[in-house]
C-alpha cells in the first residue's frame, strides 16, 4: 500500500454528511476501485476521530493505513457472484485541518486482478456499507478504455449504496469495425479483380 | 481502361470510409473567431498593463503550471487562490478586468457571471458562513501563458462557486472545466429578481416534462445523485453515460436539450460558441440525457447531459437554494487539444 500524506482531491461542501463517491473501472483482467471520501463540515471531527486513534491531532501512517483497511472491509465487490479481495492499493488523506474544514477529500485506490474474463456477458457487484449513518453515496462505472467492453446497464438501490454493472465482452477482436467498411472494401477489391483479370476466348 | 476503373472503386471506397469516420467539423466563419480573439487579448494586455510589477506576479502564470487546476467552487478562506484578487484593485483596473470579460464571454455569459457574484455579496450581506470569506471583492483573474493570438494561453476567473477557464489558441476555444454555481439560487439586486442559473432548472424541467411515460422511463435514473461526479478534482475521467439517447428525442425534444446545453456552451464569446455547440450537436446518436428526482419544478433533483466531448451535471446541495453544476469537454479539458495543434 502507498500512503501519501498532503495531497487530495477537492470537492463541493459539505455540511452534515460524509460523501462516498465509487468509481469502477471495468476491464478483462482487473477491476479498478476509486473511492472519494468527502466529510462534511458537522462530520468532520467524528470521521476524524476515526482515524486519529491516539487522539493526537496527526494521521500516522499507521492510522490511515487502518482506516483505509476499515473502508474497504465494509465494502464488496462481486464477478458474477464471486465475492473478489478488494484491500487497499493506494490511499490519500489531506492534512487534518483540510479534512475539518469539510471541503477535502481522502483517496482510496485498489486494484483487483481477475483472471481474465471469457468473451458474453458478466457482471460486476459492488456495495459500500461504511458509515451508513452519517453518508450519502454515489456509485458510478467508469467508461472502458476498451472497445470491446460494452457496458449494458447500470443499477442501483435508491441511495447508490450498491451498484451493479452489467457488460459483455467481445471476444471478436474486428467486431468493433464497422461492417459496410469491409463490404465497401470487398466490393472495391471485387470489381478490380472483374476488370484486371485477363478476358479468355 | 478496366484497369483504371478498378483503381477508380478502390479509392471511391477508401474516400467514403475517411469522410464518414472524420468527426464533423463545422466553423464559424474563421474571420468571426479571429476579431473575437483579438479583442480579447487586446483586453487581455490592457489589464496587463494597468496592473504593477508585484500584481503582476499574481496574474501572469506559465501556460503549463499547477495554477492551471487551482480552482474550485470553494470561498475564499477554504479554498486558497494565488491569483490576482480584484478587490485589491483599483476602479480603474477592476473596470479593465470586467472589459476583458465582456470581451471574452457572450452577452449572456457575462450576465451570468455578474450575477453569480452579486448572489455571493448577498451571501455576505446576510452574514453567511463562518471562516469563509463571501463578496463580489473575492474573485480571482489569472493568465497562463501570455495573451496573444498565436501562441496558446488561458483565462482564468473564479471565486466562490465560479470557476471560468477559458483557453485561447488562436482562433479557437475552449471553456472546460468551468463550474457556474449559485447560493443563493434567488435573490433581488436593484430592484429586479435574479436567478443565475434559473434558466438551467427551468429548462431542464420542461425536457423532463415533455418526454412521455417511455422516454421517461429511459431518462429517469431509480436513485438518488447526491453530488456532482465529477466536479472539482475530478480530472481526466469520464464515466459510462446513461439515460435517453438525444436520438431517442423528437426534434422539438432535442432542440429544448440544445437550448440547456447552451446555457454552458454559450457562456464564451458567441463567435466561439456556435461552433462548439455545433460539435456538440454532431454526436446526437452518443449523447445522453439523465434524471435524478421529482419531475415537479422546484423540486431538488440532478440532471446530467453527457456525450463524446460533453459532461454538464446540474446537482443541488440538498436545497433549490444551492445549486453547483459542472462543463467538461473529456477530449479538450483545459484545451488540450486546440492546444496541441
Amino acid at each position: 500500500m502507498i500512503l501519501v500524506i498532503g495531497a487530495s482531491s477537492l470537492s463541493a461542501h459539505r455540511r452534515d454528511e460524509l460523501l462516498q463517491a465509487a468509481r469502477i473501472g471495468v476491464a478483462a483482467d482487473r477491476i479498478e476501485l476509486e473511492m472519494s471520501l468527502t466529510p462534511g463540515i458537522a462530520v468532520a471531527d467524528e470521521v476524524i476521530g476515526a482515524i486519529d486513534r491516539d487522539g493526537n491531532g496527526v494521521l500516522s501512517a499507521e492510522e490511515q493505513r487502518d482506516h483505509a483497511a476499515l473502508v474497504m472491509a465494509a465494502t464488496e465487490l462481486r464477478i458474477d457472484g464471486e465475492v473478489v479481495n478488494t484491500g487497499v492499493g493506494t490511499a490519500t488523506y489531506p492534512l487534518l485541518d483540510e479534512l475539518r474544514e469539510g471541503d477535502r477529500s481522502i483517496e482510496l485506490r485498489s486494484t483487483v486482478t481477475i483472471p481474465r474474463l471469457s468473451a458474453g456477458r458478466h457482471e460486476i457487484a459492488f456495495t459500500n456499507g461504511y458509515r451508513r449513518d452519517i453518508s450519502v453515496y454515489l456509485a458510478n462505472a467508469l467508461k472502458p478504455d476498451s472497445e470491446r467492453i460494452l457496458i449494458a446497464s447500470q443499477h442501483r438501490d435508491p441511495a447508490q449504496h450498491t451498484l451493479a454493472i452489467d457488460f459483455t465482452i467481445d471476444g471478436n477482436r474486428f467486431a468493433s469495425l464497422p461492417v459496410w467498411l469491409f463490404g465497401s472494401g470487398a466490393a472495391a477489391w471485387l470489381v478490380f479483380r472483374r476488370h484486371t483479370l485477363p478476358r479468355i476466348g | 481502361m478496366d484497369t483504371r476503373l478498378g483503381y477508380a472503386a478502390i479509392t471511391v471506397a477508401a474516400v467514403a470510409a475517411l469522410a464518414v469516420t472524420l468527426p464533423a467539423q463545422r466553423t464559424a466563419p474563421a474571420s468571426n473567431q479571429a476579431d473575437t480573439t483579438t479583442r480579447i487579448v487586446k483586453a487581455a494586455q490592457d489589464v496587463v498593463a494597468a496592473v504593477d510589477g508585484p500584481a503582476r506576479a499574481k496574474l501572469v502564470f506559465p501556460f503549463e503550471s499547477p495554477q492551471k487546476t487551482n480552482w474550485s467552487n470553494l470561498p475564499s478562506g477554504i479554498y486558497k487562490r494565488n491569483s490576482l484578487k480584484i478587490g485589491d484593485l483599483t476602479a480603474p483596473q477592476r473596470a479593465a478586468v470586467m472589459k476583458l470579460l465582456s470581451a471574452a464571454l457572450s452577452a449572456d455569459g457575462y450576465r451570468k457571471v455578474v450575477d453569480i457574484m452579486h448572489g455571493d455579496e448577498v451571501l455576505k450581506r446576510g452574514g453567511g458562513g463562518r471562516g469563509p470569506a463571501f463578496g463580489e471583492d473575492e474573485y480571482y483573474l489569472a493568465f497562463l501563458g501570455t495573451p496573444s493570438a498565436a501562441t496558446p494561453w488561458m483565462l482564468q476567473f473564479g471565486g466562490h462557486h465560479l470557476a471560468i477557464n477559458l483557453t485561447l489558441a488562436g482562433s479557437q476555444a475552449s471553456m472546460t472545466p468551468s463550474l457556474p454555481a449559485a447560493q443563493p439560487a434567488k435573490f433581488e439586486w436593484e430592484g429586479r429578481t435574479v436567478r443565475p442559473l434559473g434558466s438551467e432548472n427551468d429548462k431542464a424541467f420542461a425536457l423532463v416534462n415533455a418526454l412521455d411515460e417511455k422516454q421517461k422511463g429511459q431518462a429517469i435514473l431509480g436513485s438518488r445523485v447526491a453530488d456532482l461526479v465529477l466536479g472539482p478534482g475530478q480530472d481526466g475521467k469520464t464515466i459510462q453515460p446513461e439515460g435517453i439517447r438525444a436520438s431517442s428525442l423528437a426534434p422539438a425534444q432535442q432542440a429544448m436539450l440544445w437550448d440547456i446545453v447552451r446555457e454552458w456552451s454559450g457562456i464564451m464569446a458567441d463567435s466561439f460558441a456556435e461552433p462548439r455547440l455545433a460539435e456538440i450537436k454532431s454526436h446526437l446518436n452518443d449523447t445522453y440525457f439523465a434524471w435524478s428526482g421529482p419531475t415537479t419544478n422546484g423540486s431538488v433533483i440532478y440532471y446530467r447531459i453527457q456525450g463524446p466531448t460533453l459532461v454538464i451535471e446540474y446537482a443541488p446541495q440538498k436545497s433549490v437554494d444551492h445549486i453547483h453544476t459542472i462543463y467538461r469537454d473529456p477530449t479538450n479539458d483545459y484545451g488540450k487539444k486546440i492546444a496541441a495543434r
